[in-house]
C-alpha cells in the first residue's frame, strides 16, 4: 500500500534562521529604547503586528513617541503593555472613520467659515470609551504624543496632564478636525511636523529607536485630477519629512526601521486593515530574526534597515546599515 | 541714501553670487521690497533662483531691463483675482468633484507680464518646478519666460498642473522651498537668501482659520520643515547671507503693499544690523526667523 500523502516529510522551512524563539535583541539596543510610533489614518494598524513582532523578541521599551494614530495605538500599548495588544487587535478589527469623524462629515464641504468639516466629540467619546487611563501619570509606560503648533509649526511633544485633549490634538486632521487648544497653543495633527517623531525621541534622550513606521499607499496613477494631486502632494511631503527625521536621529543613535508593506488603501479607508498587520507581523518577525544574526553586539548610530525598504532616499542610504533576510 | 555696513561685505561676496528666492505664498510679494532695497545699495545678482511664488521677483531682475515694478503690478493682479479664495473653491472641488483647478493658462496670463515680450529663459535664471511623478524638483530650462514663471509658481488644486513630456508639474517649493542646491548646481561661489518662506500665522488668528486654511497651513509647516536641511547641506560649502521676514499673511493675497513694505524694512534692518559683513567666509550669515533657535544651525552661524 502507498504511503499517503500525509506522511510526507515537512517541506524545509521558509526561514531557517527563524526558529521560533525569544530573540535576543535588547543587548542589541542602548538603553533607554524608544519606539517611535508614527501617524497615518488607517495603515496604523500595520503597527499591531510589529508590536506583536516585538513582543517575541526579550526587548522592552523604555519609553514609546507617537504621532496621530501611532499614539492612539502607542497609549493603548502604554496604558498596559501586557493586555495592550490584544487589545489593539481588538480595536483596529471594528475601528472606521465614523469612530473618528463621525457621520456625513464631507456633508460641511460647503460650509465656507467652518475650521473644520467634522467636530472632534466622536473621536472624543471613543477616546474615552478605549481608555481607563486619564492622565499621562496613569500609564504604566511614559508615552508621548506629538503634536504641531499650527501658528509656527513647531512640533510640540505632550507629555503630561490630560490624556484625551493631547491625543485629540495629535491626530486633529488638518481640515477635517479642529485645532485644540493646550497650554495656550492651537494644536493640530503632528503629521505637519513630526509623522514620524524620531527626533522628538532623540531630544528626549533615546538611546535607540525602533521605528513603527505605517504601511505606504498605493502611489496609483498621477493625474491632474485635484484628488489625485493632494493624494501624490502628501505622499512626496511626508516622504520627505520622513526621511529628515530619520536621517537626523540615525545621525546620533542606531535607529532600527521595521518594515512595513506599500500599496496600501488610503488612510481612510479602514476594510483590510488586519491583513496588512498580519503582514507586517510576519516580514518584520524575519527582519528582527536577521538583524540578531547580522549584528551580534551593541548597535551603533546609524539606521538598520533592508536595503530595498520603501522610502529609502538617495541621502538615507548613507547611513544605512543593512539588515539581510 | 545711508550707505549700510553690510554693503561692503556683500560686494565681497564670492562671485557668482546667487540671489535666491524662496517659496512662501503670498509673503513671496515682500521679496519684491527686499530685492529693491538691496538694488538701491548697488547690489547685483550674477544668478537668480526661485521657486513658488519667488519666481515672480527672480524673474522680473532676469532679462535686459528688469523692472521691479512690474512685479509689483503682478503682485496686485493677482491680488484682485483673489487667488486665495480660489483656494478654497478648489479645496472643496477637490473632495467633492472629479474636476481639476482653473486653467493654468489664466495664470500664465496673470504673471506673465512680470517680463516684456516673453523671451526664452535667459542665462543665469534657475526657475524651479516640483513634478509630481518622480517627487522631485526640475529646473526649467526651454521655453518662454512666462511658461517657466506660471509653472514654477502654480499653486496647486488651485491651478491645473503642467504637463511636459513625461512630467506633471506643479509649485516648485514643494520640493524645493528654499532652492539652495539648485543654486549650487548653477554654480553659486556664495548665495543671498531671500527668506519669506515662514509658514506662520499670528497665535490669536488661528481660531478664524476656515478649513482649508488650516490644510494649507499643514502643507506650508510640512513644506518649510525642510529648510533646515537645505541649509544643513548649503552652508559649509558657501557663505550664505539671510535676508528674512515673517511679517504679514501666509495665505493673505489681499494686500501686496504690505507685503512690499515688510520686505522692505527686512531688507533694511538686516543690513543695518551688519548681516554678511564678513560674508567670505562659508557659513551662515544671518538665519531664516523662524530657524533662530534651531540647534541644527548653531555650528554654521558666522
Amino acid at each position: 500500500m502507498a504511503v499517503p500523502e500525509l506522511y510526507a516529510p515537512p517541506s524545509r522551512p521558509q526561514q531557517v534562521r527563524d526558529q521560533g524563539m525569544v530573540l535576543p535583541l535588547s543587548s542589541l539596543l542602548p538603553d533607554p529604547v524608544f519606539y517611535v510610533m508614527s501617524g497615518g489614518g488607517s495603515h496604523g494598524a500595520v503597527q499591531w503586528g510589529l508590536l506583536q513582532a516585538l513582543s517575541e523578541t526579550d526587548l522592552t521599551p523604555d519609553a514609546i513617541v507617537g504621532t496621530s494614530a501611532g499614539a492612539l495605538s502607542g497609549v493603548v500599548y502604554a496604558e498596559d503593555p501586557l493586555s495592550g495588544l490584544n487589545r489593539l487587535a481588538y480595536i483596529w478589527g471594528q475601528l472606521d472613520a465614523g469612530h473618528v469623524l463621525g457621520e456625513n462629515w464631507l456633508g460641511r464641504l460647503g460650509n465656507a467659515r467652518t475650521i473644520a468639516l467634522a467636530d472632534n466629540r466622536t473621536e472624543a467619546a471613543t477616546l474615552e470609551s478605549l481608555l481607563t487611563a486619564r492622565t499621562f501619570a496613569d500609564l504604566a509606560l511614559p508615552f508621548s504624543a506629538v503634536a504641531t503648533d499650527v501658528a509656527t509649526g513647531s512640533p510640540v511633544v505632550i507629555d503630561s496632564g490630560w490624556l484625551v485633549p493631547a491625543l485629540l490634538a495629535s491626530s486633529a486632521i488638518p481640515g477635517a478636525l479642529p485645532p485644540v487648544r493646550i497650554d495656550d497653543r492651537w494644536l493640530f495633527d503632528g503629521l505637519a511636523s513630526a509623522n514620524l517623531p524620531a527626533v522628538p525621541a532623540v531630544r528626549r534622550g533615546a538611546g535607540s529607536v525602533v521605528v513603527l513606521d505605517t504601511g505606504g499607499r498605493d502611489p496609483g496613477p498621477v493625474s491632474p485630477a485635484a484628488r489625485r494631486v493632494i493624494t501624490r502632494l502628501s505622499a512626496i511631503l511626508t516622504s520627505a519629512q520622513r526621511a529628515d527625521q530619520l536621517r537626523d536621529a540615525a545621525d546620533q543613535v542606531p535607529v532600527v526601521l521595521l518594515p512595513t508593506p506599500g500599496g496600501l488603501a488610503g488612510t481612510l479607508d479602514f476594510r483590510h486593515t488586519m491583513q496588512s498587520a498580519a503582514t507586517a507581523y510576519s516580514d518584520a518577525r524575519l527582519f528582527l530574526s536577521a538583524l540578531v544574526a547580522d549584528y551580534r553586539q551593541p548597535l551603533g548610530p546609524g539606521l538598520y534597515a533592508l536595503p530595498g525598504q520603501r522610502g529609502l532616499t538617495d541621502e538615507l542610504t548613507r547611513l544605512l546599515r543593512p539588515v539581510t533576510p | 541714501m545711508t550707505t549700510h555696513p553690510s554693503v561692503a561685505g556683500l560686494r565681497r561676496l564670492p562671485r557668482p553670487v546667487a540671489w535666491v528666492f524662496t517659496g512662501g505664498g503670498a509673503r513671496c510679494a515682500a521679496q519684491t521690497g527686499m530685492a529693491e532695497v538691496l538694488g538701491e545699495q548697488g547690489l547685483r545678482a550674477d544668478l537668480l533662483v526661485g521657486a513658488g511664488g519667488g519666481a515672480l521677483t527672480a524673474a522680473g531682475l532676469a532679462g535686459p531691463d528688469p523692472d521691479l515694478r512690474r512685479v509689483r503690478e503682478t503682485w496686485r493682479r493677482l491680488s484682485s483675482e483673489s487667488v486665495l479664495s480660489s483656494l478654497g473653491t478648489a479645496a472643496v472641488r477637490a473632495f467633492s468633484t472629479r474636476r481639476t483647478g482653473r486653467s493654468w493658462r489664466e495664470f500664465r496670463d496673470m504673471v506673465s507680464g512680470v517680463v516684456p515680450g516673453d523671451p526664452p529663459i535667459p542665462a543665469g535664471l534657475s526657475l524651479v518646478a516640483s513634478d509630481l511623478v518622480s517627487g522631485r524638483p526640475i529646473v526649467l530650462t526651454d521655453g518662454p519666460i512666462g511658461d517657466a514663471i506660471a509653472t514654477s509658481a502654480c499653486l496647486p488644486l488651485v491651478f491645473q498642473p503642467v504637463a511636459v513630456g513625461d512630467h506633471l508639474l506643479v509649485d516648485g517649493s514643494l520640493t524645493a522651498a528654499a532652492p539652495l542646491d539648485q543654486a549650487r548646481a548653477a554654480g553659486a561661489a556664495s548665495v543671498v537668501l531671500l527668506d519669506t518662506g515662514a509658514a506662520s500665522v499670528p497665535e490669536d488668528s488661528v481660531p478664524d482659520l476656515r478649513w482649508w486654511q488650516v490644510a494649507a497651513l499643514a502643507y506650508g509647516h510640512q513644506i518649510r520643515s525642510q529648510l533646515a536641511h537645505a541649509l544643513m547641506r548649503t552652508a559649509p560649502l558657501l557663505p550664505v547671507v539671510t535676508v528674512s521676514t515673517a511679517a504679514g499673511g501666509y495665505l493673505d493675497y489681499t494686500d501686496p503693499d504690505s507685503h512690499f513694505a515688510a520686505g522692505r524694512s527686512a531688507a533694511s534692518a538686516a543690513l543695518a544690523d551688519g548681516v554678511g559683513r564678513g560674508a567670505a567666509a562659508p557659513g551662515l550669515h544671518g538665519v531664516p526667523v523662524d530657524l533662530a533657535e534651531d540647534p541644527r544651525l548653531v555650528d554654521l552661524l558666522r
